[in-house]
């Protein structure tokens, strides 16, 4: 019997019923309960692997894993080696895997961002040609100049390797050229190995993974291995500079195939390549030698040779896993393919048929929204709602009610005024909607499941591939509606505005439970359900981030997103196009000399580091906030003038197209145009009030006749 | 029937179905047949918990025998009771805590578990400071060793 005056009953328990107790407790009373006292503390230590190991996902289905391989699994996915260095017990697994999974889905979440492949100052141009330089004529003044700088600084594709022994980024570039950067936070962006301009074509696609890599060239798929691979263990000091880590060897060379339109390298390392006259073939470039292959032996390797005959129109975009390929058919949605038997299992068409019809039945339970700033009622404090809004793709004043859920004659919440910039940007209907890259994972249930995006800032995704396939193509509309309704949903994500092109790239990744997208200078990311037929309840988080860099590179106004995206476990990569200041040597009339220059590069967003800090509060953030004439007045600025999406968009085709852009007094902004005549660029706000689509299509067409007496010529 | 005697020698009839909730009396009844002919003595347990502990027992009488795999301890904690249960567990702090014992002690698990739960319901979301009154406990780290732990766990703490 206890005796219980005054004591503490829980010294009276032996050990074995104190941890059985403590086995029902979450993460944070368990952390509570550590601070208690002595005696506490010391038993949650030593049964460290009873209170803290339940708590690790994927602990209960691998029992035989140690604590020391789940760390090793870690680290090896991981960009952040040393986040995971400090983990000595369970419990500092569990706290480092669930902040840093948290921090994955935060709205505010704290990261670490490094720009890969930035070289500042000189650097940048490697002849060493002097950017023009312009001064004012009212002052005298240098005024910025951004050329379109060498093409060499423009990276195209980029992947990155996080494991341990790789740490490295391998990039494509405009120009031509692979280059292999040092992505360690301490690597300050060394270029560990590269192939040269000549060697390598300019707009390389790039595939990569498990080391190994894939890109086009003029006679098919070149595929290169890690020399680690090939060799054997690789030392970082050796005199032979093919041993470094991030070198490659050069194995083979999957043929060219008439109208390629693109090839993608999947997890099993089978490469698939798909042309637009509708061919497909797929190799297994994981059996690639460098001594044995020149090129694969097509008829030898037939098992891996699969010529499915797909109708005309495939994009380019392609996926498979082991027993699919997925084709994206642009407007006509996507086509799905059987790869043992070449079988056509069926279409996702968005744009007619059944489907089309069941998804217009769903929107109010199966579509989110995210970011329609300008449509969200003050009321509503979520980024995520769903409502009744067929018809908003009209943007008209009917749908903005449905919106809000108010009534015509309801006065009390009047729908927000559109800006013209949004009357300009439509959203397309679904039926009307291009659709890009999509992704396939086998779910854990053996579920296939599918995302995609689309044109018009749609991100799709269905947990039931083949089952909603079989519905189309046999089951009755009923059977299909409900089908739709249990295991496919649609994102539609606002952005700063709505667009319909791909002019962003149109990126698209999955990994580790979740998805990423791009849509104009913002990038979503949301958790991917883990079963089949399910799709996210009402307070599924999207999240959704800047896609600009706005760290030490000027003018974020400018810098947009392209080209690529991925995602790893504790990282982001994406390429950006962002200007960045050059310094010139010696000043002008006691000023600096400086020049501005667009570059490309690759940014690491890490949401490891800074995960097990305290939450950082998100400064107030008034969705209304972005019409308020303060937003832009506290905007960066080009000079005293925020710039229009458009203007950012047209001045970034002009850089890639090689032509200089000045700015001058009026801040004013100029192309220079090949044939020595400029280019107005820069519209007057008041000019944008009121335009409409063809109206502006206009203004950016301006030539020099309309640009009429501002011919003066300044460039020195 | 079963005859039960307590640490304060009072004498319990109980029939042999509900006895034999308790694993260690089914052990002893299974492996001792004269066991059943004279009191069995539970010094380790009052009457008064006793009587709670067998008005449990009674209850789930007719409860299918809980599963003894190892998957048990794996699997995901929940600390839902039942209703009928979490009634039962009510009691006061004293009391608790001897149901928890006296339940070890005879090895009834599931009311082990019912007991187990309930303390960890009490503690789930306090502070520190809330459970050392709770349970009495004194606190036996300096002001210096608390600030390092509150440090080390805040990310956790902090939820």
């Amino acid at each position: 019997m206890l005796n219980y005056q005054a004591k503490d009953p829980t010294a009276l328990l032996p050990n074995e019923l104190l941890v059985h107790i403590a086995t029902y407790l979450d993460i944070p009373s368990l952390a509570r309960l550590e601070r208690v006292s002595k005696a506490w503390n010391a038993l949650l230590k030593v049964y460290d692997n009873r209170c803290w190991a339940q708590h690790v996902e994927g602990y209960e289905y691998n029992k035989e894993l140690s604590l020391q391989s789940m760390k090793a699994q870690k680290q090896k996915n991981s960009i952040d080696q040393q986040y995971w260095q400090p983990v000595k017990r369970w419990k500092d697994f569990v706290l480092r895997q669930n902040a840093l999974a948290e921090n994955w889905t935060t709205d505010y979440p704290n990261v670490e961002t490094s720009v890969v492949g930035y070289t500042p100052a000189r650097e940048i141009d490697p002849i060493g040609n002097p950017a023009p330089i312009t001064y004012s004529k009212k002052t005298g003044e240098v005024l910025p100049v951004i050329h379109a700088g060498p093409a060499s600084s423009y990276v195209w594709r980029a992947r990155l390797d996080p494991a341990p022994d790789a740490q490295f980024i391998i990039t494509t570039w405009l120009s031509g050229g692979v280059r292999v950067i040092d992505a360690r936070p301490d690597g300050n962006s060394a270029v560990l190995w590269q192939l040269p301009r000549w060697s390598v074509r300019a707009y390389a696609h790039l595939e990569y993974r498990d080391g190994i890599a894939c890109w086009d060239s003029e006679d098919g798929i070149e595929v290169w291995k890690r020399w680690k691979l090939v060799q054997g263990e690789e030392t970082a000091e050796q005199d032979e500079p093919a041993n470094k880590r991030g070198s490659f060897v050069k194995v083979g060379t999957v043929p060219d195939m008439p109208g390629m339109r693109g090839f993608m390298l999947n997890e099993a390392l089978h490469l698939s390549v798909v042309s637009s006259a509708g061919r497909s073939c797929t190799y297994n470039v994981a059996a690639a030698k460098p001594e044995s292959i020149r090129n694969f032996p097509i008829k030898e390797n037939a098992s891996w040779v699969y010529d499915f005959g797909i109708r005309r129109g495939a994009t380019g975009h392609i996926e498979h896993d082991l027993d699919n390929v997925v084709f994206c058919m642009g407007h006509d949605g996507y086509s799905v393919y059987n790869k043992e038997t070449a079988t056509h299992l069926g279409d996702l068409r968005f744009n007619e048929g059944g489907l089309l019809t069941a998804l217009e039945q769903c929107v109010s339970t199966n579509y989110m929204f995210i970011d329609f700033w300008p449509y969200l009622p003050k009321r509503q404090e979520d980024s995520v709602f769903r409502r009744e809004v067929v018809e908003y793709f009209e943007s008209n004043e009917q749908a903005l009610h449905k919106l809000h859920g108010t009534s015509e004659t309801d006065e009390s919440l009047e729908p927000p005024e559109l800006l013209p910039e949004l009357r300009r940007n439509r959203k397309p209907h679904i039926r009307s909607d291009e659709w890009g890259a999509t992704m396939i994972r086998q779910l854990d249930d053996g579920a296939t499941l599918i995302v995609a995006r689309s044109a018009g800032g749609r991100f799709l995704f269905c947990t039931d591939l083949l089952g909603l396939l079989k519905c189309i193509e046999e089951g009755s509309q009923e059977m299909l509606d409900a089908k739709v309704r249990e295991c496919l949903a649609i994102i539609e994500c606002g952005g700063t505005r709505c667009i319909t092109e791909f002019r962003s790239g149109g990126w698209l990744t999955v990994h580790a439970g979740r998805a990423a997208w791009e849509i104009e200078d913002r990038v979503y990311i949301i958790e991917l359900p883990r079963k089949r037929n399910t799709i996210p309840g009402p307070n599924t988080k999207v999240m959704t981030m800047n896609g600009r860099y706005n760290g030490e590179i000027v003018m974020p106004q400018i810098s947009v997103p392209a080209s690529i995206l991925s995602l790893h476990d504790d990282c982001l990569v994406s390429t950006y196009l962002h200007p960045a200041y050059i310094l010139l040597e010696g000043e002008v009339a006691g000023q600096a000399r400086w020049e501005t220059s667009v570059l490309k590069s690759v940014r690491i967003v890490r949401f490891a580091p800074k995960a097990l800090e305290p939450k950082v509060q998100p400064p107030h953030h008034d969705p209304s906030a972005i019409f308020s004439p303060d937003y832009h007045a506290n905007r960066p600025q080009l000079g005293r003038r925020a710039l229009d999406v458009h203007q950012q968009w047209y001045i970034t085709s002009r850089l890639m197209a090689g032509n200089a852009i000045r700015v001058d007094d009026d801040n004013a902004i100029w192309a220079d145009m090949a044939d020595d005549e400029e280019e107005f660029v820069d519209v007057d706000d008041e000019d944008f009030e009121d335009v409409d689509d063809d109206e502006f299509a206009d203004l950016q067409a301006l030539d020099g006749e309309e640009g009429e007496g501002l011919h003066e010529d300044e460039i020195l | 029937m079963v005859q039960l005697s307590t640490s304060d020698n009072e004498i319990f009839n109980v029939d042999r179905d509900v006895a034999e909730r308790s694993v260690l009396l089914k052990t002893m009844l299974d492996d001792l047949p004269e066991a059943e002919e004279n009191p069995i003595p539970l010094s380790n347990v009052s009457s008064n918990v006793l009587k709670k502990v067998l008005e449990y027992c009674a209850h789930h009488r007719g409860d299918p025998a809980p599963p003894t795999d190892e998957s048990e301890e794996s699997r995901k904690r929940t600390t839902d009771i039942g209703d009928w249960d979490s009634k039962f567990i009510n009691v006061d702090q004293e009391m608790l805590f001897e149901i928890i014992l006296a339940a070890n002690y005879l090895d009834i698990k599931p009311l082990l578990d019912v007991g187990c739960k309930t303390v960890a319901n009490m503690i789930k979301g306090k502070t520190p400071e809330e459970i050392r009154k709770l349970f009495n406990i004194q606190n036996d780290f300096t002001q210096e060793e608390e600030e390092q732990i509150k440090k080390e766990n805040e990310w956790a703490e902090d939820r």
